[in-house]
């Protein structure tokens, strides 16, 4: 089998298995979106008669936990719980002879299970956006082009990132600190609980050298036209350094536990 | 030996109530010990609680630290119910959460049928057999949290406000059991909702929130079927002095239906896999 169609496959049987557990797709949506489609609702209650708060107008911090919605549904991957499982129960031995790498498995995997996502919740996705029509912001037209750019090397990044957490079950007995901590960290730094100019200077300062900030708050700004050419740019940049990074990251991290798990007898 | 000096007849009615709170010591103390076993789990479940707690704190004065009232909620009387919120769930994870956690599993696992054979009724068993003794600091800090809030308010605290504060928060936690405890029995027929616990606790989590932010369909889908209202902000309502007696009877009387309708669908839902499986 060629390479397309080695992956070809595999993309199927994800796309299969999603629609046979469309339940648990639905939820893990909803888990991730819940609370970005009520932020507006608090902050409209919160704004009460003003104008502005913090550079945002009322139409403005609205659409930006929309969009932040719409974002955080295409490139949040989950691959750590399902890595923590096979690698504590051994199973990821299976896939350290295989031919097909089990990197690649989990990435294309969750890239077909992004890409269902997004078309599973448009309709859903349209309906909340209609309901909050007159705060709607509407973008500049050369936009989806961008975002869709961005949408892509965010979501390489995230899944990089993700996977070395993932695969941080080589060394620890219990993760799921270790993913909690990292899943906090996200929520915090990422513009998910609110736009970064809300934050404390001090926790501002520490989001400028994580790679968060280029996941959801990054992509969001753009759209709302809050950033100048300039720092589209340089944002653009700054992404693609965080990809390189995550990607030696995660290869880093995967062989030093691959050795580190055969070492133990896996 | 006969079966009978083993264990009382197979008759339902002598499990009394006597019998229950015996059994559920028991529960008590084996789950006591579990804690001192496993001290480690003790230490990092502390370090995640930590996290979530200051993370929901963190959410409320975020936004006042831009404004001062939310949909007519101050500051403090915000902060009261975010603490309340983490009493409520303090006492869920106490009670409730090593059970309803697993319990999907043990239903699409089959491992029922040791259970459902017993005199004891399966839900007591199934829904209280173990406490979780690493959720004390969520009192604790929910506790430190609700004085300092209840300071920011600056306002008097009666008996007779705190009991029914007290009570509406119970009302709350009956009302959470239920609603998890009939999602938890949908894994009859749905395989693999082991995630819904999850999205169950983000939407309870939505009610650190003053529920008056929203308006329309969602404001009656928060007295009513997802009543975050009255879980979380009519305990604090009350305390405030600003409940009116008809809320109460209405979030009594709200408690009762979920519970009824919780036992029902087990009760239910139990006949069926007996049937099915026999």
């Amino acid at each position: 089998m060629t390479f397309l169609q080695k992956y070809w496959k595999i993309y199927k049987i994800y796309v299969s298995k999603t629609i046979v557990y469309r339940v648990r797709a639905l939820i893990w949506v909803l888990n991730d979106s819940l609370v970005v489609f009520i932020m507006p609702l608090i902050w409209l209650a919160a704004f009460g008669d003003k104008e502005n708060i913090a550079g945002f107008s009322k139409p403005e911090l609205v659409t930006y936990y929309l969009i932040l919605g719409l974002v955080m549904i295409f490139v949040t991957p989950h691959p750590e719980e399902k890595m923590n499982e096979q690698i504590k129960d051994g199973k990821v031995s299976i896939w350290l002879i295989r031919p097909f790498s089990y990197f690649k498995d989990f990435f294309f995997g969750d890239f077909a299970f992004g890409i269902n996502r997004l078309l599973f919740f448009s309709p859903l996705c349209i309906i909340v956006f209609f309901l909050y029509r007159n705060y709607f912001v509407f973008p500049d037209f050369f936009m989806p082009i961008l975002m869709i750019l961005a949408g892509i090397i965010i979501f390489f990044t995230f899944f990089c990132l993700s996977f070395s957490i993932g695969a941080m079950a080589f060394w620890f007995d219990n993760a799921h600190s270790v993913h909690t901590i990292y899943w906090f960290a996200i929520m915090l730094f990422s513009g998910e609980l609110a736009p970064l100019e809300f934050l404390p200077k001090f926790l501002q300062n520490i989001a400028v050298v994580l790679p968060f900030k280029y996941f959801y708050y990054f992509p969001v700004k753009m759209y709302l036209g809050h950033l100048t050419f300039t720092q589209i740019i340089q944002g653009f940049l700054i992404l693609i350094f965080w990809s390189a990074a995550s990607f030696f990251i995660y290869k880093t991290v995967w062989h030093f536990g691959t050795k580190r798990y055969s070492a133990v007898g896996g | 030996m006969a079966r009978k000096d083993i264990l009382p007849l197979a008759d339902e009615k002598v499990l009394n109530t006597k019998m229950y709170i015996k059994l559920y010591s028991q529960f008590f103390k084996t789950s006591f010990s579990r804690l001192l076993i496993f001290r480690k789990n003790f230490l990092i479940y502390n370090l995640s609680s930590i996290i979530w707690i200051s993370y929901y704190i963190f959410s409320i004065e975020i936004i006042f630290r831009h404004v001062d009232s939310i949909a007519g909620w101050s500051r403090g009387e915000a902060l009261l119910i975010v603490a309340t919120l983490f009493l409520i769930d303090g006492l869920r994870h106490l009670f409730l959460r090593d059970n309803l956690r697993y319990l999907p599993d043990q239903i699409t696992e089959g491992n029922l049928d040791l259970i459902l054979t017993k005199p004891v009724d399966s839900q007591f068993w199934l829904s209280l057999r173990w406490l979780n003794f690493n959720s004390l600091n969520i009192f604790v800090i929910g506790g430190l949290l609700w004085a300092y809030a209840w300071r920011l308010t600056s306002l008097n605290l009666t008996a007779v406000n705190f009991l029914i504060y007290l009570l509406l928060c119970l009302c709350g936690l009956v009302i959470i059991y239920s609603a998890w405890m009939i999602l938890t029995t949908f894994s009859f027929w749905f395989l693999r909702i082991d995630n819904v616990t999850n999205l169950f606790t983000n939407v309870i989590d939505i009610s650190r929130y003053p529920m008056s932010i929203f308006k329309g369909v969602l404001r009656v889908l928060v007295f009513t079927l997802i009543p975050l209202a009255v879980i979380t902000n009519f305990p604090v309502q009350a305390l405030i002095g600003k409940l009116n007696v008809m809320n109460l009877i209405y979030g009594l009387f709200l408690m009762a239906v979920f519970f009824v309708s919780a036992r029902l669908f087990w009760l239910f839902a139990v006949k069926r896999y007996s049937s099915a499986s026999s």
